[in-house]
């Protein structure tokens, strides 16, 4: 008896130990203090061209820091939204975090005191020198830095087939701007007739339709009020007057369902994603590609058997030059929970340096950040995104709308929107007002204003 | 004592990996909550929005489509299947691995496979319509109107095999006799199928179409993979829109009170089967 009873007993005490260790590793962490010197720091990357250059920099980093192992993990661009908050907040976080300033992973890391100032990490690689004020701003919280921004996308060119242009008796773009809505509608309509599609738009991403948006918007409407609907959402801002009902706006939703019904977009472009489309552009099945400085490196990857060259969407309004549109946002920090915060802050200071803004940045298909650097000394970048960057530094670059309003109007609202429109589900004017309702939901605060 | 000591273990893993997240998402649903930090209370600010939500509302629509859609045919070709198998059908063997096969392929894998062979340029779909003549320029999956029977289909195609497993085994355990039997006196293969077959395993058909009805309800999985509930929401059922408001737009209260509201009406239409296959079987 004696002995079941001492064996219940020691039954019951080892399921509770078990309980307690599981939950004990559900609880809170606390900050590491984990050695500068060695150990292994785990740093998370955007997957795709990014990840192989942030290799190169690993394997850097740990030849000239013997004893220490980079452990890189990769973020595809679901997992590097909210699930990864959740992740960067916990006591299983990496050393280095990766987050987009567009998804809310970074308004939500700040407001609950999850980042770790980074201030002696600006302070030794000179980043407030490097940086454009604005950038500087950005990354600018209560006078503290709580993350490091590593490039700079351009998201609207659109990449042609040069050889089917040639084929199809299209002139190619002057300056590499489509002059008109009318140019690009009949470049797709050629294309047709040499039996290739149109214009590729990933349309089931969540992002392709909403950089369709965010080529036309800036023109659609007068450049103040652009600018204006880049801050007006939050509560007591000046700017209630700027709607999205506005005639410009809901005429470029129009010409956006338009292009859908005169079968400039590739067939089927609602069903397909930003890959797909890609894949259909460089197979040579349609002559025209939405893409950007980002999708570059992946295009060229493919080797296409044919010329590609790049121009601008048109412009909305006569007279007026389609800008480019950046995106601002690759950034990297280091969670309050980090085991080797110290060995993070090294690695990040190891990486943002001119050698890796000039090489490694570029190589990635991506746009370096430091205004010290001279354009024309950049390798491993490719010819359009040369090009590109120095079009923009001339014609002027906006911010990307749908990723600097808050998410419960860019672009997770924005796209399932743009969708319906396109698809003729709910009229122009019907995308239009929903645009409108979410931003009135913001300004009255019954929608969370936060920006990334 | 031993016996209870068993359910120990089974029942702390329960507590604390079902009973506590669903009870943290429903105190989750009565708040605001971005995923990090103290759920901010706001009654049912969350419940009321849900009531005057256009988008919950046509997702609630779609899902009811969809469930009833994939269940009906899910049960209806498993069975077909099944009777087949256990009729004797030559190669009933091949037959039941074959048609197991895309029970055991990943959910994801069947939902890549499904979206690129409805492509409306490069998919086999197309394709093989094309063949014979029935037109080859279909946008399957971009056209709100067809995009839920694509989804549909691809889901019955992964879940059918399933379904047929659990009814063969039920219909294998019908004497040989009974079939014999029926057939002396001239009941024909169909007659015989539903006289004595489907009145004889009607428990198991209950129980098979409740799971159906569940999986149906909850094929977050293939969704998401195949068309991520769009183009606009015209494919997003309510696993979906609860990913798309918790994940990506981060209102993980809102996300939280409709999956609360999923669950229930998922154990409404459980309960609901159940009861109608009960009351048949006592019936019968």
């Amino acid at each position: 008896m004696p002995t079941i009873r001492y064996r219940r007993a020691a039954l019951v005490g080892a399921l509770a130990v078990t309980v307690a260790c599981g939950l004990a590793a559900c609880g809170t962490g606390t900050q590491g203090t984990g050695s500068a010197t060695e150990g292994t720091v785990r740093v998370q990357t955007a997957t795709g061209p990014t990840a192989d250059a942030m290799k190169r920099v690993a394997d850097d980093f740990e030849k000239a820091n013997p004893g220490v192992t980079v452990e890189l993990e990769s973020l595809d661009a679901n997992a590097s939204r909210s699930p990864n908050a959740a992740l960067l907040s916990s006591s299983t976080a990496p050393d280095v975090g990766y987050l987009q300033r567009s998804t809310g992973v970074w308004s939500t890391l700040i407001k609950n005191h999850e980042l770790l100032s980074l201030d002696d990490v600006w302070k030794a690689s000179k980043l407030a020198d490097k940086y454009a004020q604005s950038q500087v701003d950005y990354y600018t919280t209560d006078g503290h830095h709580y993350g490091v921004l590593y490039d700079e996308l351009l998201i609207n060119p659109v990449y042609y087939n040069v050889d089917a242009f040639t084929k199809a008796g299209i002139a190619r773009p002057k300056d590499h701007r489509f002059a008109s809505v009318a140019e690009l509608e009949e470049a797709a309509a050629k294309l047709k007739s040499i039996g290739m599609g149109g214009l590729g738009v990933g349309g089931s991403s969540p992002f392709g339709l909403g950089h369709t948006l965010d080529a036309l918007l800036p023109t659609a409407v007068s450049a103040d009020d652009y600018a204006t609907m880049l801050t007006n959402f939050r509560p007591g801002a000046p700017g209630g007057d700027v709607t999205y009902t506005q005639p410009g706006v809901v005429k470029m939703l129009q010409l956006m369902r338009d292009w859908e019904t005169k079968g400039l977009y590739q067939d089927g472009m609602l069903g397909m994603d930003d890959s797909k489309a890609a894949a259909l552009f460089t197979g040579g099945s349609i002559g025209m590609v939405q893409g950007g400085t980002y999708s570059w490196a992946n295009i060229s990857a493919a080797k296409p058997s044919f010329a590609i060259d790049w121009a601008l969407m048109p412009s909305l309004t006569p007279g007026r030059t389609t800008p480019f549109d950046a995106f601002n946002g690759d950034t990297l920090v280091v969670p309050k929970h980090a085991t080797h915060p110290e060995l993070a802050k090294k690695f990040i200071e190891f990486f943002m340096t001119d050698k890796y803004q000039s090489t490694v940045i570029p190589e990635s298909g991506s746009l370096p950040v430091f205004q010290n650097l001279d354009a024309s000394k950049l390798t491993g970048l490719g010819k359009p995104v040369r090009q590109m960057l120095e079009a923009s530094a001339r014609d002027g670059v906006v911010n990307i709308w749908d990723s600097t309003v808050p998410t419960s109007l860019g672009q997770a609202f924005s796209v399932p929107v743009l969708q319906q429109v396109v698809a003729g589900t709910i009229t122009p004017e019907q995308g239009a007002q929903k645009f409108q309702d979410a931003l009135e939901a913001l300004r009255s605060g019954k929608a969370p204003s936060d920006t990334d | 004592m031993f016996p209870v000591l068993c359910l120990i273990p089974g029942l702390v893993l329960v507590a604390v990996f079902v009973a506590y997240p669903v009870l943290e998402s429903v105190h989750v649903s009565f708040g605001s909550w971005d995923g990090v930090g103290a759920v901010v209370f706001r009654g049912v600010q969350n419940y009321v929005r849900l009531v005057s939500d256009g988008v919950f509302g046509s997702s609630l629509v779609t899902s009811l489509e969809f469930f009833l859609l994939v269940t009906a045919f899910t049960v209806a070709i498993a069975v077909l299947l099944a009777n087949a198998i256990s009729r004797g059908v030559p190669g009933g063997g091949f037959f039941r691995v074959v048609w197991f096969l895309p029970v055991i392929v990943p959910t994801t894998v069947s939902g890549v496979f499904w979206a690129s062979a409805f492509q409306p340029t490069t998919g086999i779909v197309n394709t093989l319509l094309g063949a014979v003549g029935l037109g080859s320029a279909h946008a399957w999956l971009a056209e709100g109107s067809t995009v839920l029977y694509c989804v549909a289909f691809a889901a019955i195609w992964t879940q059918a095999g399933y379904a047929m497993l659990l009814l063969l085994g039920a219909m294998e355990t019908i004497p040989p006799e009974v079939h014999e039997a029926a057939e002396l006196d001239g009941v024909g293969p169909v007659a015989r199928l539903f006289r004595i077959t489907l009145p004889i395993i009607l428990p198991m058909l209950g129980t098979v179409t409740v799971l159906m009805a569940v999986f149906s309800f909850n094929a977050f999985g293939i969704v998401y993979a195949m068309t991520q509930g769009g183009p606009g929401n015209a494919s997003a059922i309510l696993p979906v829109l609860v990913y798309k408001e918790s994940f990506l737009q981060q209102d993980y209260g809102y996300g939280s009170a409709t999956a609360v509201v999923t669950c229930l009406v998922v154990g409404a239409i459980g309960i609901a089967v159940l009861r109608l296959f009960r009351r048949q079987a006592m019936e019968a």
